[in-house]
Parts: C-alpha cells; structure tokens; sequence
C-alpha cells in the first residue's frame, strides 16, 4: 500500500511537470534502472550507496521535481529486490530531501558540476540520511529510548555511506552530470527543406 | 591511469582467491548426500551429542554460506535426506520449489530456497521422530513416521490420509501405482493403498531399515537381522499386495547392511560390511557378482554412469565405480567413518564424512556451487593497511601535483577499501562505547533467580516470550542465540550476510525482521561479532 503511494506520488510530480517530454522521461527511466541496478549490485558493500550521488546530481541537474521522482522510483525499484518495508519510506524521504538539496545549492556552474561543493555535499547529507533512516527500526518493541544508543552504534556505516559518496562523486560525478544533461535536439524527420538537411549534418 | 585505479579496487574488493575446496559443516555428523540444486548446496547435520550443537541445515550459494536452519534439539541422529520438491500445484494447493527437512525431533519442516519456512508440522515421537526420507508423488508427499505412514500436501503440510503400522527407524516407503510399501523395526512389510484404508502387513526375517527395492515384479529387502543380514524378494501379486518371500532369492549377507539400489528392471547391488554386491534376478535364484569388497553401510546412488557410495571405516574413502565394467575410480577426499554416498556436483564429486568434513574434487571447471568456497584466510588486515598506504602515497602525488581535489579522489577509493574491511571491527569497538542501560531494566522479574550472574536469552514471539538461561557461557550474541534456540526447541533462519550471519525468522516468524538487545541496548553489529560478557541479557524481538 505504501509503495502504490509512493510510486503514485513520483508519477503525479512527473506527469505534472509540464518540461517533461518522452525523450527526457525515457533518459529518466533509464537512469532510475541503472541506478537501481548498481545499488543491488553494491548491496554487499555495507551502506556504500551510489543511490545519493545520482539523486543528489538528479536534482541539479532536473530540478527538484524531477528529481524528488527519480528518488522514489529508485527507492522502490531496488527495494523489490533488496527489500521492503518501512525503511522504503524513509529511504525515499530521504533520498527526496538529497535531491532537493541537489537541486537549492547551485551544483552547477554554466551546465558544468562544481565538483568540491557537491563532493562536500555527499558526504555531509549521508549523515542526515543515516539518521532519518534508522528510524525505520523503532516500532511496538522498540522505543524512543533506545534512538541514541542507535544513532550512536549507526555511524561508523554513516562513515561508510559518507566515503563511498565523495568516491562515486570524484569518479563518476562529471559524468553522471552529462547523461543527466538532457538536451532536447529537433527531429530532422519532422523538419521540411533545407532546415532538415541542416538539422541532419 | 583511471582504469589501473578501478582494477586496484575491484581486485582488492574480490574474496580471497581460491585454493582447495574444504569446508566444515557446522554442528555434529553428517549422515547423509548434501543436496545439489543449480546454485546451490545444501547439507544437514546432526546435533553434537554433547547438547552444544544443535542439528542443522545449511545452504551454500555462490560459493559461501547463504542461510542455516537450526532445528530441534535431540540427542539422535538425524538421517533422512533432505528432498528438494520442484515447484507444483495439486489438489490441496501449489507449492513453490521446496527443501524438505524431517527431523528426528519429529519435526516436518518445508523450506523455500532461501531457507525461510513455507510450513511445518510436528509428528508423533517414541523415543525419536522422523528418521525416514519424505517421498514425492505427483499429488502428496509420503512420509513414514514413528509408528505411521502419512499422506501430507506440500502445498501447506496438511494431513491427506494417514495408516499406522509398526514402530520404524530409517525406513523410507516405496511408492509404486499409488500403493505405498514400507518395512519396520518389528519385522513386518506392510501395503497401504491410501485414504481411510488400514495398512495390511506380512511378516518378514529382521528389521528393514531402507524403502523396498523393486525388482523384477517384486520386492528386495535387505533386512537387519539378530547376526548379519538377509536379502529376500518378496514378488507382488496382481492387486499389488506382496507375497511371502520366495525361497530361492533369500541370501544370507554381511552384518551391518547398506540401503540396496535398484539399477534396472532385474538387477539390484546391496551393501554391508562385506562389501558390494551386484544382483541379477533370474526365476532359478539371484545371480551375484562382488564389485567391491569395502565396507559401506549407507546409502548406495547412481549419477553419471557411477556407482557412488562412502567407505564406512577408520580410514575409509569412498566407492566410485564403473557402472559398466566396475571399474574403480580413485578419489582423493576425507577418509574415515561416513555413510553419506559422493554426489555428483558441477564437474566433479562432492564428497562428506561423518565428521562433517566436505570437500569437492575433482571440478576442474569449477562448476559446484560449493567451489568458489574455501578456507577464508583473512587477509584483510594486510589489504586494508596497504590500502591505507596507497591512499597516502597516490593521495599526496595527487594533490602535491594537481590539487586538492585530486588527492581526495585517488586517496579515496584507498580509504574506502581500507573502511569497508575494518568495519565489522570499528562498528563494535564503537557500539560498546556507547551508552548503557540501566540493569534493573533489562531483568525480567518472570524468570528464576537461578538465571542470575549467567547469560539470558529470550525470543519475544507473538505468541509470547521464550526464555532460557543458565546455559554455558557463550561468547558472541549468535552463540548463545544458536544455543538458546536449542535448548528451547526453537527453529531459527540465520542468513550469511556481509556483515556476517543474520538471524532472518525465529519459529517461522520474520515480521519486519529481528533486533537483538544485549543489556537493554540494541546491537549495533552483526550477532556474530556481539561480544556477550558471562554475564548479559540478550532479547530477541521483532523489529
């Protein structure tokens, strides 16, 4: 029940951008599959998340609608196989503030990432996002009380979480940012005379 | 230069490169084949006669242990194969590809793949439960019980039908035309055709401990008798009831006899301590031929035009014989006593002793679930601080000649590496310096004061809470979990994890998923890696 509203929320906040065309939706897809993808993949390595760099550059580079969609999608998606729960809900919160933060700090420069400001950006939000999902863990048996001693025990893997940020970032930030970069081109097919030829060279 | 960086990574991120394939099953002996599945390997064990170990079913994917499954505690030997159930659907419902378990503590267990129970269903105990191997057909599972033989869905585990007969040990039925045909410890053979009918029974000379072999429009036994053993075929009539044992096919055999295998229409090779012995039926009497002359007193089985079976002595290897010809393999493996027969794994043999040793030879291609297993030499102190200095030296290059910026992102792939392999041990160094509760808290005025100054440990179930102290120290949370376990009769689902092992279900039960507090504190790490002090309160509850 959780996940129809989640995922029914990233469709409205889609469908009701009105910027969104089928060529850029389908990148987006794209990208929400192969981020989830490499998220299952790296499940092993403990709270190493390439989710947060991607939603953190989503956001910049889409804006936080877009954004804040792209989160959720990956949240679900890659929870159907890694697992679900309460956690997807906050994961996807979380995930959602990342890219809208993404999306406020000036990330980008003239279309080109600031790679120290996101960089520093990645590491810093994985320990909000360590915190806000550790939630998922209270329930019925298990109370307000116990929340230091687990936010405590929780943040050598927020450290984890942290490095495994700046490392995606440094490495794959630039062009993650470029394939993100959707840039609509006329279809030269559509195009009648000499403007088509033009559009084809 | 970016790719050597990458290369560094993944190889320094890879497990450690494999040797030989040897593991050590957990737990007490191996009695029977572990079970081969496309990717996966899944063996039992028995309870340690010293009560430590509780009996157990562990499944190896990929190369490492994927999930165990403790069961009941007992103090006998469990020896019923485990049974994989293809995906199927009857009338009472479908099921999806399942492992069956039958335990001696009577216990029926249906596992999925990933170890997590489907259903289970306790059956009658008389000093022990199931020692019988559960049998297919296309509608029902049959498995003999104590003193009965019962027709189950395996779509739930419900009772279809159910006959009693006498009191049996390891003896599996035969199932031919919907008639299920089974022996006992009293010497009776008995017919049951289902439904609300009786079971009928003949007498037969000695206790049978195997299910009736089929031959040549009848039945072979080979019974345990009060000196050695005997082989009688009994023929079946018309309407499938079997007829006295006819006089000219009964054998005298060896003491101690094997479970015989039917290999064709006439022919049949029996075991005991005498050795093998292949047996063609003729009408005049059996024509025999001694094929090896080892002691096997397990189970016999045929793969890959092999006759495979385990030597059951001090020294004993294994049988691997030519089905054609008889010819004998040499196997190089575990020696000593065993009774569980090689199975045939990828493109080798996977070979198990009494002892729980498990070893896989022979895979050149290295196509056993089992071979990308072996003893994990821990060198990750040695990766991590050599990540640590390739970090520094690649990290200063960097920035000394390009930036900061650029010393971060060569030095952190090195740091990350280096964080990953620490952090089993950081995350418990850090957990224990945090914050600590008030003992009067954690004590449960329910238990006895016997329990105090020892360590506790309790399930919160639905149902309500399982507790039981006054165990022997332990020294980790998983420990005196899997001890617990035991000693309460609780079946647990423990999966392996990168963190190390993960208790997924306790009864059946997985909820949201399990949380352990040790002292009123929730565990930061992995069961595995809580270290419990000999004094210490461990709760289970769910999440």
């Amino acid at each position: 029940m959780l996940d129809v509203l989640l995922l029914g929320g990233a469709l409205v906040l889609l469908l009701s951008d009105r910027r969104l065309t089928v060529p850029s939706g389908t990148v987006l897809l794209s990208l929400v599959a192969a981020t989830a993808a490499a998220r299952v993949a790296m499940a092993d390595l403990p709270n190493v998340q390439p989710v947060s760099v991607m939603v953190l550059l989503a956001g910049a580079t889409m804006g936080a609608r877009r954004g804040v969609a792209f989160a959720v999608l990956v949240t679900i998606l890659s929870n159907t196989v890694l697992g679900d729960g309460l956690w997807t809900l906050l994961q996807a919160v979380g995930w959602s503030l990342m890219a809208v933060a993404g999306s406020k700090l000036d990330l980008l420069e003239h279309g080109v990432l600031r790679l120290g400001r996101a960089t520093s950006l990645a590491c810093v939000l994985a320990l909000p996002f360590g915190a806000l999902t550790t939630l998922s863990v209270l329930g019925p048996n298990v109370g307000l009380d116990a929340l230091p001693a687990l936010l405590w025990s929780g943040l050598p893997f927020d450290a984890a979480h942290a490095l495994g940020n700046v490392v995606v970032m440094l490495w794959a930030g630039p062009s993650i940012v470029r394939w993100m970069t959707f840039r609509e081109i006329a279809d030269p097919m559509a195009i009648t005379g000499l403007e088509a030829d033009a559009s084809l060279v | 230069m970016n790719r050597l960086a990458v290369l560094l990574l993944v190889l320094a991120l890879l497990p450690s490169a494999s040797a030989a394939v040897n593991v050590q099953v957990p737990g007490g002996y191996v009695s029977t084949a572990p079970l081969v599945l496309d990717d996966m390997v899944v063996v039992r064990s028995s309870a340690t006669f010293d009560g430590r170990s509780p009996p157990a079913v562990v499944a190896y994917i990929g190369g490492v242990e994927s999930w165990r499954v403790v069961g009941p505690p007992t103090v006998q030997p469990d020896m019923a194969d485990l049974v994989h159930a293809p995906a199927g659907a009857a009338a009472c419902g479908a099921w999806p590809d399942t492992l069956l378990v039958a335990w001696s503590s009577g216990r029926l267990d249906a596992l999925r793949l990933d170890g997590t129970s489907l259903w289970s269903v306790d059956t009658e105990v008389d000093g022990w439960g199931l020692t019988a191997t559960p049998v297919l057909t296309p509608s029902f599972l049959v498995q003999v019980t104590r003193h009965g033989i019962e027709h189950r869905c395996l779509a739930d585990g419900s009772l279809l039908a159910r006959a009693e007969i006498g009191v049996g040990w390891r003896n599996p039925a035969t199932v031919l035309n919907g008639t299920s045909y089974v022996g006992d410890e009293t010497g009776r053979l008995w017919t049951w055709h289902g439904g609300e009918e009786q079971a009928t029974s003949i007498p037969i000379t000695g206790r049978l401990r195997h299910a009736p072999v089929p031959v040549a429009g009848g039945l072979l036994l080979h019974t345990q008798e009060d000196a050695g053993s005997a082989v009688a075929w009994h023929p079946l009539t018309s309407n499938g009831t079997p007829s006295n044992a006819s006089p000219a096919h009964r054998l005298l055999g060896g003491a101690a006899p094997g479970m015989p295998l039917g290999l064709g229409q006439d022919t049949a090779i029996i075991a005991d301590s005498t050795g093998l012995l292949h047996m063609t039926w003729t009408p005049e009497g059996w024509r025999t031929e001694e094929v090896d002359s080892r002691p096997v007193n397990g189970p016999l089985r045929s793969e890959e035009g092999l006759l495979l079976a385990s030597e059951n002595g001090p020294t004993g290897g294994f049988v691997v014989l030519d089905l054609d010809g008889w010819r004998t393999h040499e196997v190089a493996g575990p020696r000593g006593y065993g009774t569980a027969p090689p199975v045939v794994c990828g493109s080798g043999l996977l070979l198990v002793k009494d002892d729980g040793r498990m070893v896989v030879v022979d895979d050149h291609r290295s196509t056993c679930p089992l071979a990308s297993l072996t003893p994990q030499v821990d060198r990750s102190p040695a990766v991590w601080s050599l990540s640590l200095l390739v970090a520094y030296l690649v990290g200063a290059v960097a920035w000394k000649r390009r930036g900061a910026l650029h010393g971060a992102k060569w030095a952190s792939p090195f740091l990350l590496v280096a964080l990953v392999l620490v952090l089993p041990q950081i995350g418990v160094w850090w957990a224990n310096l945090g914050p600590a509760a008030d003992p009067d808290d954690v004590w449960d005025p329910s238990w006895p004061a016997s329990w105090e100054g020892g360590q506790v440990v309790a399930f919160e179930l639905p149902s309500g809470q399982v507790a039981i102290g006054g165990l022997s120290e332990a020294e980790t949370v998983l420990d005196a979990t899997m001890a617990a376990a035991a000693a309460t009769g609780l079946t647990l689902t423990v999966e392996q994890h990168s963190l190390g092992p993960w208790v997924t279900a306790v009864e059946g039960v997985e909820g949201q998923g399990w949380v352990v507090e040790v002292d009123g504190l929730l565990l930061g790490v992995g069961a595995a890696q809580g270290a419990l002090e000999p004094e210490a309160v461990v709760v289970w509850r769910l999440a």
